[in-house]
């Protein structure tokens, strides 16, 4: 009985004291999280949050009456023409823009990734546009579309015994006008990533099947793409996440026109929310844009599974 | 003993001072500081400036700070984020589409109580501010807000070309195209000037709409009526000056560069751009202006703000804002503001001062803008007319590009903006 109850006596301390001890430990590690967590919380996990609230509502952001609508701004997104229009114009510049953009760095990547003299020039040469505040870029860009004869482009274009082009102001030819200036802007930061990616695939690999006598183009189908495939994924994955938000370009270059032909879906989320102050229906877009980016992502994974090869 | 007495003495003084610098700056009595939110960059911002440090010299126990947005976007922007946000400033410039906004937000306190108080305006003076003006300023009968910075829409044209071809300033839309016909330039088979540039914004369809006899919205402001055959065929006009006569060409940016570089002759803007085009002329050739061309009715299209106080502000604060709003908007001030900056004055009694008679005498080209501010109409002021502008600047594109016809155009557009309007309670 007494040695029991010293034992338990003896026992008890000695587990507090660990338990003492994980929680410090603990609290130690939470302490660090704090303030990671206080941001996400303030301004990511409560703006989720609230703005779906604001989704269900009428409100122009300052009135004190904000009637809840249930679902109606939703309801309102599906026969809205011009949302319909912004999302037709956000696919064709996701689709395009990384269709071309991820090919093109592969390649570049490529030949970047050969023992040249000066090849750390080319690489910073390839790398700046993507340091260049898209802004700068943007204003460099327009000067160049400007659309008479004295536009910089049209001026050589002219040289070819080609008209000049309206280009930015042309329905038709400013999407492809942005995305040429979103894959200039990019294209340094894949070549780099892409790179990283073929500097780690080994040159055992290469070796090996140049002993077998395989070409250059089939070392590159049957040991590059493979093995660089965790690396292309993930710039598929970022791309598309980047380009389906694309805003900037359209700000500064377009104002989403002509005939709302370079409107995309968060330069609409921006028009209603910031320009119309209709904070509802912008929030609403934002949820619908949320949901079109989780899915593509989610298949994104699916596809991977099957695809995507990892060296180990 | 004495020392101890001078300790106690030091630290009760000490605990004063403290306290008093804690308290001080409300109950001190020290000057009230208000601040004045506005979108004047160039050469407006120096003037808005001026004014401010003399009411400030004039006024000891009121500190305004005149304070730089950015342009009107961002204005608004920021305006509604501070009112939404509990911090707005004590007075704001503000488009009568947003006053429409801030008045059902309760954000803005109404100026007819001002004016009609202790310290307010006499029946003379108000009556003296330009009678479209004051209407443009009131909201369901009571004036809410004080017209400040207006303009309106001028033909601008080189007077040199106009010379050196004996043309006539043209008054009608037939004698506009003849004139347009008259300055477009050929050289081997490329035209190198033209007569007019369309820039394909709402402004440029709705000042023709207005000279055509159009209006805005049909009685009762339920249902827009720039779909009108007046509209139409005021669509149609700018289109035929680009297609039909080629005589235009279309522009969505500010065509003063163009028109500096000898590239069009004639273009529509309002009086501030009198600063921009005389900078991209560089004096190469003298810049006129001349009152729009009319089909059947004299008009032209008000622009530019207005100022409103905030309703957050202190009554003390209120106060000085209606002091500092008296003083930019009496005639000395309003016709000083005038001068610098080429807005239109919002007085009668300062578009007839004598200060105004001498400057006219030496710059002339100002007699029109002043001679058509008796005839000059208002776009509505319901918040939803903000975006019901992009609806119809998307029909003037739509219709300048061939892309649909000014009448299929305009009637999509006006089923958009009837939705809109349907929606306002």
């Amino acid at each position: 009985m007494v040695v029991e109850a010293r034992a338990g006596a003896s026992a008890h301390p000695r587990s507090r004291s660990r338990t003492t001890r994980r929680l410090l430990e603990n609290l130690e590690a939470y302490a660090f999280l704090l303030p990671a967590v206080i941001i996400l919380a303030v301004f990511h996990l409560f703006p989720i949050g609230y703005a779906f609230v604001v989704s269900l509502l009428r409100w122009n952001l300052i009135d004190p009456v904000r009637p809840f609508v249930g679902l109606a701004n939703y309801r309102q997104l599906l026969t809205d023409e011009k949302f319909v229009l912004a999302l037709v114009n956000t696919s064709y510049y996701a689709v395009v823009s990384v269709a071309l953009a991820v090919p093109l760095a592969l390649g570049f990547a490529v030949l970047l990734n050969r023992k040249l003299t000066g090849m750390s020039w080319y690489r910073t040469a390839f790398f700046i546009p993507y340091v260049t505040p898209l802004a700068a870029g943007a204003m460099a860009w327009h000067w160049l579309y400007n659309p008479d004869q004295f536009g910089l482009l049209n001026y050589l274009i002219g040289k070819l015994g080609i008209p000049p082009q309206q280009w930015l102001l042309s329905p038709e030819q400013a999407m492809p006008a942005l995305i040429a200036v979103a894959i200039w802007s990019s294209l340094g930061r894949d070549i780099v990533i892409l790179l990283a990616g073929l500097q780690n695939i080994s040159t055992e690999y290469y070796e090996a099947a140049q002993i077998d006598g395989a070409s250059p183009w089939q070392l590159f189908r049957h040991i590059t793409l493979p093995l660089l495939s965790p690396t292309t994924y993930f710039i598929l994955v970022i791309s598309m996440i980047g380009a389906l938000q694309v805003f900037a370009l359209p700000l500064f270059m377009t104002g989403g026109g002509p005939l709302n032909r370079t409107l995309t879906i968060v330069y609409s989320i921006y028009q209603q929310g910031f320009q119309y102050f209709r904070m509802g229906y912008a929030a609403a877009q934002a949820y619908v844009l949320f949901l079109i980016i989780f899915l593509i992502t989610m298949l994104q994974r699916q596809v991977a599974a099957r695809r995507v090869h990892y060296d180990i | 003993m004495s020392t101890g007495t001078s300790h106690v003495l030091r630290a009760v003084v000490a605990a004063l001072l403290l306290v008093a610098a804690l308290v001080g700056p409300t109950t001190a009595g020290g000057p009230i500081t208000i601040t004045f939110w506005h979108g004047m960059s160039g050469v407006l911002q120096p003037a808005v400036n001026e004014l401010t440090e003399d009411f400030n010299r004039l006024n000891p126990g009121i500190v305004v700070q005149a304070l730089y947005q950015g342009n009107y976007g961002a204005l608004n922007q920021k305006l509604i984020a501070a009112v939404a946000a509990g911090n707005p400033p004590t007075i704001s410039q503000v488009f009568p589409t947003w006053t429409d906004q801030l008045i059902r937000a309760n954000a803005v306190v109404p100026m007819e109580r001002f004016f009609k108080g202790a310290d307010g305006l006499t029946d003379e003076q108000l009556n003296d501010i330009i009678p479209i003006l004051r209407q443009a300023n009131t909201f369901n009968g009571v004036m809410w807000t004080m017209p400040f910075n207006k303009s309106l829409y001028l033909v601008f044209y080189n007077v040199d070309l106009f010379k050196e071809l004996n043309l006539k300033v043209p008054k009608t839309w037939d004698e506009f195209v003849a004139a347009a016909k008259a300055l477009t330039k050929e050289e081997g088979g490329r035209v190198v000037r033209y007569g007019f540039v369309v820039r394909p914004t709402t402004d440029y369809f709705t000042t023709m709409l207005l000279s055509n006899g159009g209006a805005f919205v049909k009685s009762g402001g339920k249902e827009v009526a720039f779909n009108s055959p007046a509209g139409v065929e005021a669509l149609q006009w700018l289109v035929d000056l680009v297609n039909k006569h080629k005589v235009a060409y279309v522009k969505p940016g500010f065509a003063d560069d163009d028109f500096g570089a000898g590239k069009v002759a004639m273009y529509f803007a309002t009086n501030p751009g009198l600063s921009f085009a005389k900078a991209a002329v560089g004096g190469k050739f003298a810049v006129g202006l001349a009152p729009l061309p009319t089909k059947t009715t004299k008009s032209t299209l008000l622009s530019g703000t207005d100022v409103a106080i905030m309703a957050r502000a202190t009554p003390e604060q209120q106060a000085a804002a209606w002091k500092y709003i008296k003083f930019i908007t009496g005639t000395n001030g309003t016709t000083r503001w005038s001068l610098k900056t080429f807005y239109m004055p919002v007085r009668r009694s300062a578009r007839d001062s004598t200060l105004m008679k001498v400057y006219l005498r030496d710059n002339p080209e100002h007699k029109a803008g002043l001679d058509s501010l008796e005839f000059a109409k208002t776009e509505p002021s319901m918040a939803e007319w903000q975006e019901i502008r992009d609806i119809i600047s998307e029909a003037v594109e739509l219709a300048i590009l061939g892309k649909a016809t000014p009448q299929q155009a305009l009637d999509q557009a006006a089923v958009k903006a009837n939705r809109l309007l349907a929606q306002r309670k």
